[in-house]
């Protein structure tokens, strides 16, 4: 690698609307940012639009940036849109006999699963989702292995052949998924599938996934999904990466292309398993909130990041993010660790409407979202939003909207309020401006509170970290309301999410369900994590990391022996080589089991079952470091831009004569006293009355409630 | 008292409410040991108020939010001065005859106490399948039940009580598994309780009391603004279930039938219900488990914009008559209350349904779901099992595959197939990776089972089949109710659909030779449709001389060898309008992806379908269809001749009033007068105010003439009414002449 190769990274992340870039310069520590909008019809244009923002930005042309660049870290979204529009590869699905319908029986709850709890109540309505794999395509082959690894009926071959022989030639399939029951514990037969495949099509282009591979983890249904999902939008994601590494290389680019997964690290664009890519953006925030908590030091951290549609918020707690367990892609329940990100319907383009009937003032969770967007957008829109809401009570600056690129129409926006909120409920319209603003940061506290409390910390105990277009104008409201005392509004806030991804580092996770009685022989225990670790070991050999070059983390999930659910406990990695260690790990999850849910809530005498353990291997690679910059005067009035009536729902007397902050001209140890509103080209940050902001040395905005 | 209910306010409470009730869900999750309620969703927290009115409800089983309101009003009826409702105290409740649907229903309710007043209850339900007393099946009086406690002060002062606590526990099998969700349930009312009062805390008593009156007040609005909206009018639907009983030495089929009167007039809605006398087994309901059962059918049809609010069973009235299996008398057996009840919940969606579609609110218009139909209720093996597991412990009750049901079919589409129960909105089945690691069983099929969603211009969705081998104990029960396969009518069709029926919700247990069937394993075969299951593998136990049917009391347990087969089929979803009028290529596609047979695609969808190509014979298929429908006309018996199939003039045709059915609608003529008329062919049937089915064509049809069914007699037959002008096919009821008159049941009289 040449010396000047190494002088930048890229972060990007394709969002729903935006393509965001986060360019870092490795010696100066300088980030630049950048949006371009996102291009459905391939998704690598905006990448490429994105990157050349960011050049512009720079005074350098692409073709610099990406000489000069050591590696791109991608966030795509091109596996979730292939789902959504349905665009996917014509996939077979080979299963044990008599369970060719797990994929459309669903457990009965796949009627339910990705639905919001207001359409769950609309029971008689709830249709269930199209598969994506058809019954002609779902095909079984006598085997079975029982929940021990025994095999009580040996794999049909000739079955095998028959099967395989009709996906392949009369349903002249693009992608062969398998999975059977208990593979987990015994891939023999799968294995065996794997070998006839190959072997009776050598030339075909099949996209093969056995799950023992991908998933080995108990329960069927969530695994088929996973493999069924592989291999849907396997090749379209492979065409993507391809497609994109060959233009980057056309552009320059002489660095590694590395890809975002769901587990938050990242792996090269040709050894990503396609399935691992989905929902990984909002990964890249966490991995973005946890790098900062941990140059920040702060270990108990709730990230929050609003956008257009959406709040996602996730936790940081002991200085460490937590997986989902079957969290759900679309309308798919899915066996894969996905770092845990709550989502609810809660972002600018959140609709407010009247429930006459009740005279309720209902916010969200339908969505304006960008088309036709807010009404103050002039796009078309003709809903009142949170959007409209923030413009009104003068949150929003009109003609400083995305850096004056966008002019706000307040009073249409002010019009619609009248005629659709205030008029049905006899309120000013101020009135009713502020009565969404409220309940929508009300909204967000509720779910903010049941996250928190589920750690097992009462939120007061966290700070606040704000991202997205609208998270700093709102987040001190929703903050202030759980007794959360400070809030972090970053420079990077507007695109966290790549700068997230910018800072992950190559990561491989292997879940294996273990199902082990308590305590666990030693030799066992470890025997087990040492193959994990040396399968995920090679697999990361190929990614160019010697085994000493990795990181291992164990996640232990257990449980009493009669509870159903089961508690995750992250743990450094250590040898098990006595009882005591054994001991001591049970110790260990118990005392958190306990902080998190209460003593004596447990029956324990029942005994602890060890379920499952996720391994992840962590391959360090190169990330933004936050530069610091030169104090100033701590004289804030340089940055003073100005005034504007702004109305805090706090101060109910009135609009109150607000000052005006330019952040780009804030230096570190300034601090904005309440009230005032700080704006940026991509950001709006509200400083409350008696509230101060203070701007750090990274020029992080740090509001102290 | 008044208090200014600022909306922002009152909605920033409203859905804080909401959240807590979710926090508390979540606590039970977290901490319960029982799969029914983590997997399956069979549980439920609420609020209610001080005075035990109904506030709010979290999602889950519907059933639910009766049954701790049942017990917050016992509890201020009996308990307030001896021992006394005091601020830390909870309540243990598991007694059908006072809340709940059987003994396994178990409740912890909280009063909520604010500076020394009570200001709120929690209650917090779930179900839990261990109470001690003779293994399920055989009970012939609740005393036999186990553990029923009547109230039971299980904590005090905010301690758990050791003495009360282990009363329960220690009467039942498994004490940890019941420890430890008496635990959930009170860590839920915790939550609940302490999320309650720091809403009090901030917003202050008077607002969150005023608050919690004006979401009940506004549910109520709602629910009566919603009927003033629908036609006046009375509607029935009657369905079955049977029993059987020994009768001089012989199990003979005991059929129960239950019907209900809608009626709704205005903004009242009564129900009215009928139905067979208890019986001696355990297959009764006591009225607060047919109170729960109305409840539910309100909530899916009525109440699905509205907050799920126990104050609605104060909002309509109902009569169910005691001693009937849907009202039993103390101390009658009702452990299989709420498979009793889902009856009741059935005949009362029916009735439902046709009222919203007289409404024109056609998206909740829903044919019969498949309702813990299959083994429960059912003929052949149930799955109550008692015994050992492979793991040396107690085997667990039941498995979760029946809240697999296939639903029913709508004016628009097809049902869902496996697609839940209507009791409980987020019903689930588990995986066969989770049940077998904790049941002695090894699966060898579970999948969707061949034309068994009730026919239909739209199809009702299909049912879950299962197949499982006894594997890894000597010792396992089940019980077992011996009556023929097949040969029953469930749930209801709608305007020309066919009810869930025939075989298809039975069972059975084959007994197989161990080394037979291990070599045949080895051959790498096994059965994987029940229809496979035949004698090739082992003996039907029906048809056993060796296992001994014989009754222990009230009903029948076997043993279940190692290496046996349990087999079974769940409930199905019924079908929507006359199975001719389904579009011939979705009958094509049906026979493709298995949900129907070619045999049947013919003999009841009147379709051919080229078994090479998949595809619908065109001219073929009109022949045949218009074959049918001439039998349909010739064959048929005509219950009133006179007068019957006139056909309106169109000069003599002002205009439609009221669409009542798929085929069906009032129309007012130039004289005056008003008629029910045919949509298709405009036959006038009668006026407004008499039952149209007597001016129909009937053909009582044998259930083996539209589904395969087993050998022997069945149970029940269909009543197909048919329009005498085009034979269409308007309703198809189930009927069974050992307990009902052949009068046609008037399912809709409106007036318009």
């Amino acid at each position: 690698m040449a010396a000047d190769q190494g002088k930048y990274i890229i972060g990007i992340d394709t969002g729903g609307t935006f393509t965001d870039a986060v360019v870092v310069d490795l010696k100066s520590g300088d980030t630049t940012v950048a949006k371009a909008p996102t291009t459905p019809r391939d998704f690598s244009i905006g990448v490429m639009d994105a990157v050349a923002e960011a050049a512009k930005t720079m005074n350098v042309s692409s073709r610099v940036l990406l000489e000069h660049c050591s590696m791109m870290k991608l966030g795509t979204t091109v596996g979730t849109n292939a789902i959504i529009v349905g665009k996917g590869a014509r996939v077979g699905f080979i299963t044990t006999k008599g369970f060719e319908d797990t994929t459309l029986i669903g457990r009965a709850i796949q009627r339910v699963d990705g639905l919001s709890d207001e359409d769950v109540r609309r029971m008689l309505r709830i249709r269930k989702p199209e598969p994506l794999v058809p019954k002609s395509r779902l095909k079984g082959v006598y085997e079975r292995i029982d929940f021990r690894g025994d095999v009580v009926v040996p794999l049909n071959v000739e079955d095998a052949i028959k099967q395989i022989r009709i996906l392949v030639e009369d349903e002249e399939v693009e992608a062969i998924g398998v999975s059977f029951l208990f593979s987990w514990v015994n891939p023999v037969h799968e294995q065996q599938m794997k070998g006839l495949i190959r072997e009776m099509y050598p030339d075909r282009d099949l996209f093969l996934t056995i799950s023992s591979e991908l998933v080995p983890l108990r329960r069927e249904y969530g695994r088929a999904n996973v493999v069924i999902l592989n291999c849907y939008i396997g090749k379209v994601m492979g065409r993507y990466l391809g497609n994109l590494a060959e233009g980057l290389r056309e552009a320059g680019f002489r660095g590694r292309l590395v890809v975002m997964q769901a587990n938050g690290g990242l792996l090269s664009w040709d050894r990503v398993p396609p399935v691992r890519t989905i929902s990984s953006g909002p990964a890249g925030g966490v991995i973005g909130s946890q790098y900062v908590a941990s140059l920040l030091g702060h270990p108990n951290v709730v990230s929050t990041d609003m956008g257009g549609t959406s709040l996602d918020a996730s936790l940081i707690r002991d200085g460490r993010w937590s997986y989902e367990r079957e969290p759900i892609i679309s309308r798919w329940r899915v066996m894969l660790p996905k770092v845990k990100v709550d989502s609810i319907g809660a972002g600018g383009g959140t609709i407010a409407r009247v429930d006459a009937a009740q005279g309720r003032l209902i916010v969200g969770p339908e969505s304006a979202g960008a088309a036709p967007g807010p009404v103050c957008y002039d796009t078309g829109g003709t809903e009142p939003t949170v959007c409209d809401a923030d413009l009104i009570l003068g949150f929003l600056n009109p003609d400083y909207f995305l850096g004056g690129r966008m002019k706000l129409n307040k009073s249409r926006a002010e019009d619609v309020m009248a005629a659709k909120i205030a008029g049905p409920l006899g309120m000013s319209v101020i009135e009713a401006a502020a009565g969404i603003f409220t309940i929508i940061n009300s909204h967000m506290a509720d779910l903010i509170r049941i996250l928190t409390m589920r750690a097992g910390l009462p939120p007061g105990e966290f700070v606040l970290y704000a991202f997205g277009g609208t998270g700093s104008m709102h987040a001190p409201y929703y903050a202030g309301d759980l007794g959360i005392k400070r809030i972090y509004c970053f420079p990077t806030s507007s695109v966290f999410s790549a700068f997230g991804i910018a800072g992950a580092d190559m990561m491989r996770t292997m879940s294996q369900s273990l199902g082990y009685r308590m305590p666990v022989e030693p030799d066992l225990l470890e025997a087990k994590i040492k193959q994990v670790e040396e399968s995920l070991s090679d697999e990361m050999g190929a990614e160019g990391f010697a085994r000493k070059d990795l990181s291992f983390k164990h996640t232990f999930n257990m449980r009493w022996a009669r509870q159903v659910l089961y508690h995750s406990v992250p743990m450094s990695p250590r040898p098990y080589r006595t009882g005591q260690d054994v001991a001591d790990l049970i110790e260990e999850w118990a005392r958190d089991f306990e902080r998190v849910y209460g003593k004596g809530v447990a029956y324990t005498r029942t005994g602890i079952e060890l379920v499952s353990m996720d391994i992840d291997a962590v391959g360090r690679v190169v990330k933004p470091v936050l530069r610091e910059y030169p104090r100033g005067d701590a004289k804030p009035s340089r940055a003073l831009k100005g005034n504007r009536d702004v109305f805090f729902p706090e101060r109910a007397g009135g609009f109150i004569r607000t000052a005006i902050y330019d952040y780009e001209e804030l230096r570190p140890d300034d601090v904005v006293e309440g009230p005032a509103v700080i704006e940026s080209a991509t950001n709006t940050i509200v400083v409350p009355p008696e509230t101060l902001a203070r701007v750090d040395t990274f020029m992080n905005v740090v509001l102290e409630l | 008292m008044s208090v200014d209910l600022d909306p922002v306010k009152y909605e920033v409470l409203v859905q804080r409410l909401s959240s807590v009730l979710e926090e508390g869900r979540q606590a039970v999750a977290m901490i319960s040991g029982s799969p029914a309620i983590v997997e399956g969703g069979e549980f439920m927290t609420s609020l209610y108020g001080g005075d035990g009115r109904g506030v709010m409800s979290a999602a889950g089983t519907l059933f639910h939010v009766m049954g701790s309101a049942d017990s917050i009003r016992h509890a201020l009826a009996e308990f307030e001065a001896n021992p006394g409702i005091r601020d830390g105290d909870q309540f243990f409740y598991n007694d059908p005859y006072i809340a709940g649907t059987h003994v396994m229903d178990q409740i912890v309710i909280k009063p909520v106490f604010h500076e020394g007043n009570r200001v709120a209850w929690v209650g917090t339900m779930t179900h839990t399948g261990d109470v001690g007393g003779m293994l399920r099946g055989a009970s012939t009086e609740i005393f036999h039940e186990g553990v029923r406690i009547r109230g039971l002060k299980i904590v005090e002062g905010g301690v758990v009580r050791r003495d009360t606590f282990r009363a329960v526990t220690l009467q039942c099998r498994d004490p940890e598994f019941v420890a430890q969700d008496i635990l959930a349930r009170i860590a839920a009312n915790n939550v609940c309780s302490e999320g309650y009062l720091a809403l009090i805390e901030k917003f202050g008593t008077d607002f969150v009391e005023a608050a919690c009156q004006k979401l009940t007040r506004d549910a109520e609005t709602r629910f009566r603004e919603k009927l003033r909206k629908i036609p006046d009018g009375t509607w029935r639907e009657r369905v079955y279930i049977s029993r059987t009983q020994r009768v001089g030495g012989r199990e003979v089929p005991l059929p129960l039938s239950a019907t209900c009167t809608l009626t709704k007039q205005g903004d009242q809605l009564r129900f009215e219900v009928e139905a067979s006398p208890q019986t001696q087994d355990y297959c009764n309901a006591a009225l607060p488990a047919a109170r729960s059962c109305l409840f539910s059918a309100l909530a899916a049809a009525l109440l699905s914009d509205i907050p799920w609010n126990s104050d609605v069973m104060d909002w309509v009235s109902y009569h169910v008559p005691e001693g009937t299996y849907l009202n039993c008398r103390f101390p009658a057996s009702c452990g299989l209350g709420t498979q009793a009840g889902i009856n009741l919940n059935i005949a009362a969606a029916g009735c439902l349904a046709k009222m919203l579609y007289a409404a024109g609110l056609h998206q909740d218009v829903n044919a019969s779901w498949g309702a813990l139909g299959g083994a429960v209720t059912n003929f052949g093996p149930g799955v109550w099992y008692g015994g050992h597991s492979q793991h040396g412990g107690i085997v667990g009750q039941g498995t979760y595959d029946l809240f697999v049901g296939g639903q029913g079919a709508t004016p628009e589409r097809d049902g869902n197939s496996t697609g839940g129960i209507y009791v409980n909105p987020r019903s689930a089945g588990a995986d066969v990776e989770w049940t077998e690691s904790y049941y002695p069983l090894l699966y060898v099929a579970q999948r969707q089972g061949t034309d068994s969603g009730g026919y239909g211009k739209f199809r009702g969705g299909m049912n879950l089949e299962s197949i499982a081998m006894v594997y890894g104990t000597q010792d396992l029960s089940v019980d077992y109710l011996p009556g023929p396969e097949g040969g029953e009518a469930r749930g209801f069709g709608l305007f020309g659909g066919y009810p869930a029926g025939g075989h298809l919700g039975d069972g059975k247990m084959v007994l197989t030779s161990r080394d037979a069937l291990l070599q045949r394993f080895s051959r790498g075969e096994y059965p994987t449709s029940i229809e496979e299951l035949g004698a090739s593998w082992g003996v039907d136990v029906r048809e056993s001389s060796e296992s001994r049917l014989e009754r222990q009391l009230g009903g029948i347990r076997v043993a279940v060898p190692e290496h046996s087969f349990l087999a079974y089929a769940f409930g199905c979803g019924g079908g929507y309008g006359d199975p001719l009028d389904r579009s011939p290529s979705k009958v094509a596609a049906d026979v493709r992806d298995e949900a129907v047979t070619l045999e049947w695609a013919e003999k009841v969808y009147g379709v051919v379908v080229d078994p090479d190509t998949f595809e619908a014979k065109g001219e073929e298929t009109e022949k045949l269809r218009r074959t049918i429908r001439s039998r349909r006309l010739e064959d048929a018996e005509k219950p009133a001749p006179a007068g019957a199939g006139r056909t309106l003039s169109p000069a003599a045709k002002k205009g439609r009033l009221l669409r009542i059915s798929e085929y069906l609608e009032i129309v007012e003529k130039t004289d005056g007068s008003k008629a029910i008329c045919c949509m298709r062919c405009e036959n006038e049937f009668c006026a407004p105010g008499g039952n149209y089915k007597k001016h129909a064509l009937r053909r009582v049809t044998d259930l083996r003439e539209v589904k395969r069914v087993g050998p022997g007699e069945p149970i029940t037959r269909y009543q197909e009414y048919v329009c005498p002008g085009c034979g269409t096919l308007l309703e198809v009821d189930a009927w069974c002449e050992a307990v009902d008159t052949d009068e046609p049941l008037w399912d809709i009289d409106v007036r318009a």
